[in-house]
């Protein structure tokens, strides 16, 4: 939003200087957007900031296990400033000062977590870490549902991502739970219409398919990984052409889709025993993939896709760098061979260009 | 994001409920403490400087290991297993039966527990290897730098945990013994 501005604003003044629009105009512009901009506000981050290191400070507190005070009076405490912030939400929010309302909400449940850890402390409780964290993770997506706040939807939906890792680090095998926790916070957030939660729900979806490679087969499913991800990057490329809300979250879905193919194929190829052969062919593929959705965002002015392109570009060549196919001089080869490719891909681009502008200048 | 009306009732929810949940929590540990079967399980002397981890005692029992002759089958850490163990004349425990549900009413000078592998998978065919199991009584939380304390206590003397014990096979620990005498006993809340 704000290179958003910052870049209109400047080219506003270019144009304005060029004369192609009028000093009114501009004026107008700039109304219109001080009007429509207001998104999330430095005091509104600033507050779920201090109400994210108060809730930092509580487990510090736990975890010092003070016995200056009895424990029963610990937890009191903690229930005490746990109702405060619940009581400042409310006041702050029924005077309609809604950002910092959301982050006392945030304090509260964190509140919450503390109390769980100080009550499995007082009592030596060392069951199963991951229950208490899925507890904590409930008490969090109550008060973001109840109370409809995002900033304690987002901590449910990081605490869902933070049980499920946990337990699957304890029992080694894929936890198959974590689909109803993600499902119920994902739900909250397509209720809300939230965008940054559906991405980070989407995010922590992500890497979970991504940890099924590690985990089913053996740990060798990494080609599943790879197939589930082209499948959604297809299913969005499909879904471009679809009206409506579908083509507007397709170019985001392609994101995560390919992310999770590229994964996938990356665990394939480079954590696994391939012979060099089918570890060229792989990587030609691969380069191939990126560079179709290179292209793709270039085409399309989607700078997620580019970026994702160019990273995971990068990400192969210096992997491939490092595994050597077969020996360093046929590590060369592959490479001169695909520099060469892409120098001619970027020729053909230039002419396409050029014959473009010609023919856009023909036409007017 | 107009919530003004119906917010009072709202917030009192969520903060009636969270709160709600802090004390059951508190009321079911309350009630194993006071109505579980009491046991004292020594506490295998582990290495020192591996014991006491940061704030809190990390307790190894000799109902930790369980022989791997007593279970068949294979069994994944998340499913729990009871293990009834036996007391033996110099006071120690022993497990004596391994099985994935309760045994139901123990002998007099038995007890059921119920426990988890630590990590991972277990196969009976794969080899005859040992069991390690957590019962949920392994973290004794201590208060800030008095670790040390404690540890070097554990070098010279006998140390035992006080262990409840619901019918169920719920255990949580109520205190430490060292030498036979209570150092720290747990009040119930």
């Amino acid at each position: 939003m704000w290179g958003y501005r910052a870049r209109l604003e400047r080219d506003l003044a270019r144009w304005r200087e060029r004369g192609w629009i009028s000093e009114a105009a501009v004026q107008e512009i700039g109304r219109d957007l001080a009007a429509r901009g207001r998104g999330i506000g430095l005091p509104t981050t600033l507050a779920v900031l201090g109400a994210v290191l108060i809730g930092f400070a509580a487990m510090s507190f736990v975890a010092a296990n003070w016995q200056e005070m009895p424990r029963i009076a610990r937890l009191g405490l903690l229930l005490a400033a746990l109702w405060g912030c619940y009581g400042l939400a409310g006041a702050l929010l029924a005077r309609g000062l809604d950002g910092f309302g959301h982050a006392a909400v945030l304090a509260g449940a964190g509140l919450f977590g503390a109390g769980i850890m100080l009550i499995a402390q007082m009592y030596h409780i060392d069951g199963n870490p991951p229950d208490a964290v899925l507890a904590w993770a409930a008490g969090a997506l109550l008060a973001g549902a109840l109370l409809q706040s995002n900033p304690a939807l987002a901590l449910a939906m990081l605490l869902v991502g933070l049980w499920s890792g946990w337990q699957t680090a304890l029992v080694e095998a894929v936890h198959w739970p974590f689909l109803v926790g993600w499902a119920a916070v994902a739900a909250a957030f397509l209720w809300r219409r939230w965008r940054p939660g559906l991405h980070l729900s989407a995010l922590v979806l992500s890497a979970w398919i991504v940890s099924l490679g590690y985990l089913l087969l053996d740990g060798h499913a990494h080609w599943a990984v790879a197939l589930i991800g082209l499948g959604i990057a297809g299913g969005a490329l499909a879904a471009e052409t679809l009206p409506g809300i579908w083509r507007r979250i397709a170019p985001a879905v392609l994101c995560y889709g390919m992310a999770i193919a590229y994964a996938g194929l990356f665990a394939f190829k480079f954590f696994e025993k391939r012979d060099p052969g089918t570890l060229a062919l792989l990587s030609v593929l691969a380069m191939a993939m990126l560079l179709a959705a290179v292209f793709w965002g270039w085409r399309n002015e989607h700078k997620p896709v580019l970026w994702l392109g160019y990273i995971g570009f990068s990400a192969e060549v210096l992997a491939l760098y490092f595994v050597t196919i077969g020996t360093l001089l046929g590590t060369s080869v592959f490479f001169l061979m695909a520099g060469l490719i892409v120098i001619g891909l970027s020729w053909l681009a230039y002419r396409l260009h050029t014959q473009q502008s010609e023919t856009r200048e023909a036409l007017p | 994001m107009t919530l003004k009306r119906g917010i009072w009732p709202a917030m009192a929810a969520v903060a009636v409920l969270q709160s709600a949940a802090l004390g059951w929590m508190v009321a079911e540990r309350m009630t194993l403490l006071e109505s579980g079967r009491e046991i004292v399980l020594p506490i295998v002397p582990v290495d020192p400087r591996s014991l006491f981890r940061g704030d809190y005692v990390r307790l190894s029992y000799e109902v930790t290991r369980v022989p791997g002759r007593l279970l068949g089958g294979s069994v994944t850490s998340g499913e729990p297993l009871y293990v009834t163990i036996g007391r033996k004349p110099d006071g120690s425990y022993v497990p004596v039966a391994v099985s994935r549900t309760h045994p139901g009413v123990a002998a007099p000078d038995e007890v059921v527990l119920r426990g988890w592998l630590q990590r991972g998978r277990w196969d009976a065919g794969s080899s005859a290897r040992d069991l390690f199991l957590r019962y949920g009584i392994e973290s004794y939380f201590v208060p800030e730098g008095t670790g040390l304390e404690l540890e070097d206590m554990a070098r010279e003397k006998k140390l035992a945990a006080v262990v409840a014990v619901d019918r169920h096979g719920k255990s949580a620990i109520k205190g430490l013994m060292i030498d036979g005498r209570l150092v720290y006993e747990e009040p119930l809340f």
